[in-house]
Formats: C-alpha cells, sequence, structure tokens
C-alpha cells in the first residue's frame, strides 16, 4: 500500500556481509532486501547475532575488516552507496543518513565539552558560525528533555548514562538526516527512561520528518512506536509488515515465535510458550531453512531447501509453510503436534 | 516449621566511596525488612541503583549489613558456627546475570558441577559423579546430558549456559536460590524456557525462589502466584502479592514503572499513557533527596514528602505501601478505556 503512495529513499538489494575469519567465512547478513520510506519509523527485530547491526553497518557501507560487504546494492535517492567516492561518503554520513550505535553513552568524547563536540560535528561538513550551531543544538537539546545552558557546558563524564544517550541523539539530528539509524539505542536505559526516549523519538520524527531504522532485540519496544516491522534471522530478514500485521497476523513462525514468548504485563499468560532450541551457529548454518531444526511446522522441504522470498503488497515472508502458519493460527486446523509439546 | 525460610530485618547496608578525605558513605539499602517462606517466589523488583542487588548479596552471605540482621531459619547468619554457616551457605544458592563470568573457562562443564557435589559429599554410594551431573543436566532440560559433559562454557549458548547455572544450584540440594537477572542476558526467545525451568523447580522441588529483575512483565510471569517486591533507591516502596500490587498499584513510582512497560501489542501500547514525572534523571544515590526518595520525580509531591521518610503501612489485603498520600493518590490506569482485547 505505502510503495504506490511514496518511493522509498534507502533501498537496499540482496545485500550480503561477510566477515573473513580464521574458521572460515561467516555471512553475517545474506540477501537482505530492504526500503525505508520517507519519515517512517522502521523497526528491525532479532536476537544477538541475527545480523541487525550488520546489516546498519552495510546501510552506510562501514563494515569494517575482517567484515566486507561481497553483495548486493544500497541505493539512496538512486546513487548506489556502496560505490561512492570516500569524499561522497563523508558526506553521505550523518548529513543524510545519520547513525546513533549501541552504547551510545560512550561514543562521546571525554575529553571534550559537549558544545564543542557538536561544532566539531557540524563545521566537519559545511561552514556555519558556531553561534548558529549551538543555537540549534539547544533547540534539540530542549527536544529531548535536557536543560542546554547545563549539558552544553558540561563534559561527558558529569552527564549521566541516559542523558549522554539525548545527547548523541541531538547530536545525531544536527545536520537533518533524511534517515537516522538506532542500534538498540534504549537496551542500556531503564524502564521509565525507555519509554520517555521512545516518546522523545515519536516527537522528532514527526516535527522533522525524519525517517528511523529501529533496531533492537525486544519485540515488546516496537509495538508502540513502529510503523513497519522486519524480523530477522541468522542474518535474513524472514518476515516484514505493518506492526499490526506482525503482531496480530505473523506469517512467519519466528515471529509468531517470538510474540507468543514475549512476556506481558497485561493479558492472560497461559498462550505464552518459548521457542523450542537455540539460535544457530553462523559457521555451521543448519541446510534449507536457518529456522527449520526449531520449527514446529518444518517439513522435508524445510530440511532441503531455503525458502525464497513471498512478496505482498505491503510485506515479504520467507517460509515454505506460511499458509499453514496462518492457518493454525486463525484456528483453521489444529497446531503440529510440537508447538503444543515444547517446552 | 512454620516460620520464615529467611527474614531480613532492617537492614542496612553501607559502601565506602572515594578515597580518604573524599571518603562518602553511600546507603545502597536502607532499613529493608522482609521474609520469604519456605516454596515461595518473591520478585524483587526496581530499576538499576535501587539496591535490588545488594538485597541478593545479604540474602546470600555476601555483603554482610551495616545494621540489622539476617535470620536464616531462625538464626542470625553472622552469628552462626562455622558448620552451620556452610550449611547456610548450601541451603541458599545465588545465580547471577552473567553465566559466562560464573563458570570457569577452563573446567569442562563436568569438572564445574563435580565440584560442589563432592564438596557435600551428594553423590550417593555405587555411584558416579559423572552420572549424578548427568542427571541434573537432564533435569535442567539439556538433554543427552553425554554431549554437554564435556564441553567448556564457550561452547555453550548463553541460555545452555544459565541452565547450566541453574543446575550446579540446584545439585547441593537448596532451599532457596536467589536469582538476580538470571533472564536478562539471554535471548529473548529462550527467555521463557528458562523461567518455565524454575517455576518447576519451585513447584517439584520446593525450592523457594528470590527473583531479582528490572523486568516487572518477566516478574509477573514467573512470580505470578507469589509476592513482589517494589523498591527505589534503597528502599521498599511496595510489596504485596503480585497480582493485587499489579492490578491496583498505589504507589506513583510503581505506577510510573507500570505505565513505562513496554506492552507487546500495539492497539494496546499505543493507548497506554505514562504517568508523567517531574523529572527524568534518577538522583544521585550517594547524595539522595530528603524525606520520601521519589519526592523530586513525583507528580503528586507535596511539602511532607520533602521532610519525613514514609514507612510502609499495611493495606490490610497483605499489601504494603509506603507513601504520604497514598490515600489520596488517584489509581493511574495507563489506558483507560481501553480493554486488552487481543491479548486477552
Amino acid at each position: 500500500m505505502s510503495e504506490t503512495k511514496h518511493e522509498p529513499i534507502l533501498r537496499a538489494r540482496d545485500l550480503t556481509v561477510e566477515f573473513v575469519l580464521r574458521q572460515g567465512t561467516l555471512r553475517a547478513v545474506e540477501g537482505v532486501h530492504l526500503d525505508v520510506f520517507p519519515g517512517e519509523l522502521l523497526a528491525v527485530v532479532g536476537e544477538s547475532g541475527s545480523g541487525k547491526s550488520t546489516m546498519a553497518y552495510g546501510l552506510i557501507n562501514m563494515v569494517s575488516s575482517p567484515g566486507r560487504v561481497s553483495g548486493g546494492q544500497v541505493l539512496y535517492k538512486g546513487k548506489d552507496v556502496l560505490r561512492l567516492e570516500p569524499e561522497a561518503l563523508r558526506q553521505f554520513r550523518w548529513k543524510e543518513v545519520a547513525m546513533v550505535f549501541q552504547a551510545a553513552q560512550n561514543a562521546l568524547n571525554p575529553v571534550m565539552r559537549v558544545e564543542d563536540q557538536m561544532v566539531d560535528t557540524v563545521q566537519d561538513h559545511e561552514q556555519k558560525p558556531r553561534a548558529e550551531v549551538l543555537g540549534r543544538a539547544a533547540e534539540l537539546l530542549k527536544l529531548v528533555r535536557l536543560t542546554p545552558e547545563r549539558v552544553l557546558k558540561a563534559y561527558p563524564h558529569e552527564l549521566s548514562g541516559g542523558m549522554r544517550q539525548r545527547v548523541i541523539l541531538a547530536l545525531s539530528l544536527l545536520l537533518n538526516p533524511r534517515i537516522l539509524l538506532l542500534d538498540e539505542p534504549t537496551t542500556a536505559l531503564d524502564v521509565v527512561t525507555q519509554a520517555y526516549l521512545l516518546d522523545i523519538l515519536l516527537e522528532i520524527r514527526q516535527k522533522f520528518g525524519v525517517a528511523m531504522v529501529f533496531m533492537t532485540h525486544d519485540i515488546s519496544i516496537v509495538a508502540k512506536v513502529a510503523e513497519r516491522v522486519a524480523v530477522m534471522y541468522a542474518g535474513r530478514i524472514v518476515e516484514s509488515g505493518p506492526v499490526e500485521e506482525i503482531f496480530y497476523r505473523p506469517r512467519h513462525p519466528y515471529t509468531w515465535g517470538l510474540i507468543q514468548a514475549a512476556p506481558s504485563l497485561v493479558g492472560d499468560l497461559s498462550g505464552k510458550r518459548p521457542v523450542q532450541g537455540s539460535p544457530p551457529d553462523l559457521f555451521h548454518l543448519p541446510p534449507g531453512c536457518r529456522f527449520h531444526p526449531r520449527c514446529a511446522f518444518a517439513s522435508e522441504r524445510c530440511r532441503q531447501a531455503e525458502p525464497d522470498r513471498e512478496e505482498f503488497s505491503d510485506g515479504m515472508v520467507a517460509c515454505h509453510h506460511w499458509q499453514e502458519v496462518a492457518a493454525v493460527r486463525e484456528g483453521r486446523v489444529p497446531a503440529p503436534a510440537t508447538t503444543e509439546g515444547c517446552r | 516449621m512454620n516460620g520464615p525460610l529467611i527474614s531480613m530485618q532492617n537492614i542496612s547496608i553501607c559502601f565506602q566511596k572515594g578515597i580518604f578525605r573524599r571518603r562518602t558513605e553511600v546507603r545502597a539499602v536502607d532499613s529493608v525488612s522482609l521474609d520469604i517462606a519456605p516454596g515461595e517466589i518473591v520478585a524483587l523488583v526496581g530499576e538499576s541503583g535501587c539496591g535490588k542487588t545488594t538485597i541478593g548479596k545479604a540474602l546470600a552471605g555476601l555483603h554482610r549489613p551495616t545494621e540489622g540482621k539476617v535470620l536464616y531459619q531462625g538464626q542470625d547468619i553472622w552469628k552462626l558456627g562455622r558448620q552451620a554457616f556452610s550449611e547456610y551457605r548450601r541451603d541458599v544458592q545465588l545465580v547471577h546475570q552473567d553465566s559466562f563470568a560464573a563458570l570457569n573457562p577452563v573446567l569442562t562443564i563436568v569438572q564445574s558441577l563435580s565440584a560442589p557435589l563432592q564438596r557435600y559429599g551428594l553423590v550417593p554410594a555405587g555411584r558416579t559423579v559423572r552420572s549424578v551431573v548427568g542427571e541434573y543436566l537432564e533435569m535442567v532440560e539439556l538433554t543427552p546430558a553425554d554431549q554437554f559433559l564435556d564441553k567448556y562454557p564457550h561452547q555453550l549458548s548463553g541460555g545452555q549456559r544459565q541452565r547450566v547455572i541453574l543446575a550446579r544450584a540446584l545439585s547441593v540440594k537448596p532451599k532457596l536460590i536467589i536469582a538476580d537477572e538470571p533472564v536478562s542476558m539471554v535471548d529473548v526467545s529462550l527467555r521463557l524456557a528458562l523461567l518455565n525451568l524454575m517455576a518447576r523447580m519451585n513447584r517439584d522441588m520446593g525450592v523457594a525462589f528470590a527473583y531479582i529483575t528490572h523486568d516487572l512483565a518477566t516478574a509477573r510471569y514467573l512470580a505470578g502466584k507469589g509476592r513482589i517486591v517494589v523498591m527505589y533507591l534503597g528502599g521498599m516502596v511496595e510489596l504485596g502479592p503480585l497480582g493485587d500490587v499489579l492490578e491496583r498499584p498505589r504507589h506513583p513510582y510503581l505506577q510510573a514503572l507500570l505505565s513505562a512497560v513496554p506492552v507487546p501489542d500495539p492497539l494496546l501500547a499505543r493507548a497506554r499513557k505514562m504517568l508523567p514525572l517531574r523529572s527524568l534523571e534518577m538522583p544521585d544515590p550517594t547524595n539522595p533527596p530528603p524525606g520520601c526518595r521519589f519526592h523530586p520525580r513525583c507528580p503528586y509531591a507535596e511539602g511532607l514528602c520533602g521532610e519525613t521518610v514514609p514507612g510502609l503501612q499495611p493495606e490490610g489485603n497483605g499489601c504494603m505501601v509506603a507513601c504520604h498520600l497514598k490515600e489520596r493518590i488517584p489509581l493511574w490506569t495507563p489506558c483507560s478505556g481501553v480493554s486488552p482485547s487481543r491479548l486477552a
């Protein structure tokens, strides 16, 4: 639906990122298709090792050795980011696409005042007088619920983790990027601070129309803020779609499993059950569908052939049995024996 | 035995911070009293810096309280003789958040798990240690045990290592397991399985649990029929049967915390509103505010709140709340008018 409304501003096709290590070559991200539409909030959900951070690095062509982007394209406004000249790439990063890294609290320079880091960041990209930069910085700091007079003069150690996180967020918005990549932005935060940060993100998105790609391991967090969700498993996107579809009508057994495994404060807990097994070792991926050893729907076909992407008007799924998953979810057919018995 | 298994009586724990003249005292736990009955599950919930881990360590005999007593089966643990103290240490086991740090990296699983069995003479005559260890591994669903016995910790996943730790705790037949954030470093898809395992250990073997966590949703899952203790900056703010407390939270801090917990349901999550706090920042624990420690952030705070520390007052239904204004504070419903239709 949204695809007819407007064109994606960032488009990854078949993005593959490899790490060449002593033990062999590891594909952390494989054949990822991802579209980011202007001003949307797209959540990428995946457990540790699913490749979500690596994918984000791939999107801004920032995979460092021993990793490398070994295939695919990343198109930003029609240009391939993976082929940009160093200077163009430098301008692209932060000005067009900014990233808030995991543990961003520690990303500030400890021996520089916040104001100097703000000015440095801007002047590295464009000629702007200091006063103008600080004016904009103050405005952004207010937006993230910080007191500019105090924070601008402060050194990072004088601020709490949650405050530093918000300083980084303000810093990432200084150049008015069109896309903000947020890698686990709330993970180190307390529950209350996390909830406020999510509200702040929604406000920023509304105010600046910046698209956000929000990477997290916790599917519960994205329910409130995301418009679309992509679910990653062992380096691949297994399902994507509008947030309501993902939560209420998941097509992939892994997505469904994650939702059933998320403890909640509301509602009945009797339907909650864990996903059986453990995520695979990327050096020894199972043949066929990567999820099949943990999947109640797995058949011979899943053990042999990796499922193709099945596209819909509003999303995709990569599962041989998504129709059966839907039938079981809707109660049209009984669940496969192993889903009931799984621990 | 009708008395509590373990009882904390008015304990305070202080730490020294800094050196020489700049030395200051941090009161990590301030006058906390709590009983845990045999076979009970108590969830200790709070955000970072609330003192929940310090309480866990005090229960396990790793921190000696600066004030107050910890009684185990009626005896002050710091006055026990060597033999009795050793028995208490065996009865009360601690499971940490970081399963990797809790296992010796150069020992195999069977080596790590043999030591406590031999130390306490828990290998029955005619059986090998290996077979006993194997039995415990099967109990925590690491099956077949043969595949795990000779592995090193780094060869296991986080969830598997945490199971090994639970097996080790279980192997000395404890009466109480203090589980400090046992699932927060484990992949989301595996958390529920570990919680189920702990629930089963409680049900089948009668092991009591002190479940220490920042995550109210997992606390509700594990301790649904047990009790909850909510902490803020070193003190208890509310406690009682978990279902009652979560249904009718009285303390404004708990109301804020509950309204901030993410809910895995888009319609419901969007309808929920945060209780607006006056400040986002947690006060510095080395310099806590006077009076009620929550008052600088509390939207309802009045003059009295900044002056006197509110004590825990019984509510009648087994709940206790530490708030001067509890009679006047409205019940905060995060999403009034919206029923959890999808999840119910």
